[in-house]
């Protein structure tokens, strides 16, 4: 990799003042330091990653964003997600917590976990946070708080997925779906989840009730069924479908 | 493509996609620049906004000719505010000469050359009488393509001469030189009814877009302009480029041709 360069200002003080300046702020390892972050997460927009890290920089107070921050650093098949956590983990045990103890409890974990989830509808949220909730003055230990994190983590990717049937199923492009249709993939997801055991022929089943002919047998018998069931929004869809993915979380207790 | 992938190809390739490295060294070189100025500045915040500024597209006006040319973003960017700052003109209706362009590129960039205006101007006029006077939004589409695909334009057009030269027919006028000085013959290098086998100069093109690091037009809207005609002008190519609204869109500054004008007040807003 080349090396950094630190450009040559133009003017005629000593060179000395502004190296001095740029030591005095450590200048170069933030920069150092932000690049390797760049080129390990590879985000899909480094500019936007740019200013949002310095922007939590720059708001040193509240750890619970820093946690954030870094956590949504990158997508969490990655490897490098796992190093990310932990070092949130880190970040988040700073936080005081009685007098001189210093640590993770649940009332910190909660707020995590509900600013990880701040672009779902609030049922969703709540419902999650009964599975996985923690009582504000226990102590949060690793695996609890990864295990946390990555349900959330996943959960987002199932909301973002929830928008995309969402407006396949809206093929009017009114805004709204048609309850019938909702319900029939509704029906059909929590069958298909339904299944606890690995047997072979349940899960190729279940592959095929997912499946565009599956479904699409569903979606027709539903559609034939005339009756009226009035439209939902996206929000009160992803509530419904959000209900298949929760009931796999398992509770904490 | 499996090296398209940004997690599977080389950190070098990452870092280039994407300029970091130009945008991370230009924000150190502006940090020292203004520590001079305000010598209370916070480091932090002053970065925070540099990378916002370039994340919105803001980050373009006075700065120098060498910066907002660096980079596909900085020179869309650049058009932009081009459009926001003068796009009352359009409205007005006013013509004006391509000295005028250039004096107000010049109120936003106090280097900007004044070639890539010229070049604009032959793309507008198709190469003949440049002291004609241009239309607002002839100009700023032309200027927008002229600028981003500056690259990509000098080397099809080197394709197309040498594509040219292959097909001179015997029958072009061969000029003698006399022994006086006064003789000036104009060379009109626009042949309307000539130019070359269009399918022909897709395909000496088309490699450009594969493994390019400047920026080139998305294949399929080349095919769009070259395979609909047996002959082109490399002026005509350019002028179909300019006009294309999926170029437009490719490029995503600019709003279309019917939109250009909405919005322009009498004040300057940006």
């Amino acid at each position: 990799m080349a090396d950094k360069k630190k450009p040559n200002s133009a003017d005629d003080r000593p060179q000395e003042t502004d190296r001095q300046f740029l030591e005095r702020y450590s200048i170069g390892t933030l920069m150092k330091d932000v690049l390797g972050k760049i080129v390990s997460n590879r985000p899909k927009d480094p500019i936007t990653f740019l200013s949002d890290y310095f922007d939590s920089l720059e708001d040193q107070s509240n750890l619970v964003l820093k946690a954030r921050n870094i956590i949504e650093m990158t997508h969490h098949s990655r490897p490098v997600f796992e190093m990310n956590v932990r070092q949130a983990y880190d970040i988040m045990l700073k936080q005081k917590v009685g007098k001189r103890l210093y640590g993770v409890n649940g009332t910190s974990y909660t707020d995590l976990i509900k600013t990880l989830c701040r672009d779902m509808p609030q049922p969703v949220t709540t419902k999650l946070l009964k599975k996985i909730e923690c009582l504000d003055y226990e102590a949060i230990t690793f695996d609890v708080f990864k295990s946390g994190v990555f349900t959330c983590c996943v959960l987002q990717d199932y909301v973002k997925l929830c928008e995309m049937l969402f407006n396949s199923l809206d093929f009017q492009s009114s805004g709204k779906v048609d309850k019938i249709l909702s319900d029939v993939v509704n029906e059909q997801l929590k069958a298909a989840l339904a299944n606890t055991r690995t047997d072979a022929r349940k899960i190729v089943e279940a592959g095929y009730n997912l499946g565009p002919d599956g479904l699409f047998y569903a979606l027709e018998r539903g559609m034939r069924s005339k009756s009226q069931l009035g439209g939902q929004t996206l929000e009160q869809f992803t509530i419904e479908i959000c209900d298949a993915f929760l009931s796999k979380v398992k509770r904490l207790r | 493509m499996a090296s398209d992938d940004r997690f599977s190809m080389t950190t070098e390739k990452y870092l280039a996609r994407h300029q970091v490295l130009v945008y991370m060294e230009d924000a150190v070189a502006q940090l020292l620049e203004h520590r001079e100025e305000n010598s209370k500045i916070n480091p932090i915040k002053f970065l925070c906004e540099y990378f916002n500024s370039v994340r919105d597209g803001n980050h373009t006006m006075f700065r120098e000719y060498s910066y907002i040319h660096a980079t596909p973003h900085n020179r869309a960017s650049f058009v932009r505010l081009f459009w926001k700052c003068y796009r009352q003109i359009g409205k007005k209706g006013d013509l004006l000469s391509i000295q005028e362009y250039h004096s107000l590129l010049s109120l936003l960039c106090s280097d900007f050359p004044f070639e890539p205006v010229q070049k604009t101007a032959k793309i507008i006029l198709l190469d003949d009488a440049l002291d004609c006077l241009i239309s607002f939004s002839d100009f700023i589409y032309a200027f927008q393509v002229q600028f981003y695909f500056e690259e990509f334009i000098e080397k099809s057009h080197e394709m197309y001469q040498s594509l040219h030269q292959t097909q001179r027919s015997p029958r072009d006028p061969v000029v003698v030189p006399s022994g006086s000085d006064d003789t000036k013959v104009h060379q009109n290098s626009h042949h309307p009814g000539d130019g070359v086998d269009a399918t022909q100069y897709f395909r000496a093109i088309y490699p450009l877009c594969d493994r390019s690091n400047f920026s080139t037009p998305p294949v399929n809207v080349l095919k769009e302009i070259l395979f609909n005609i047996p002959r082109v002008s490399f002026y005509g190519f350019l002028m179909a480029i300019a006009k294309s609204e999926r170029i437009n869109e490719h490029i995503g500054r600019l709003p279309s041709k019917a939109e250009l004008l909405e919005g322009a007040d009498a004040d300057l807003t940006v």
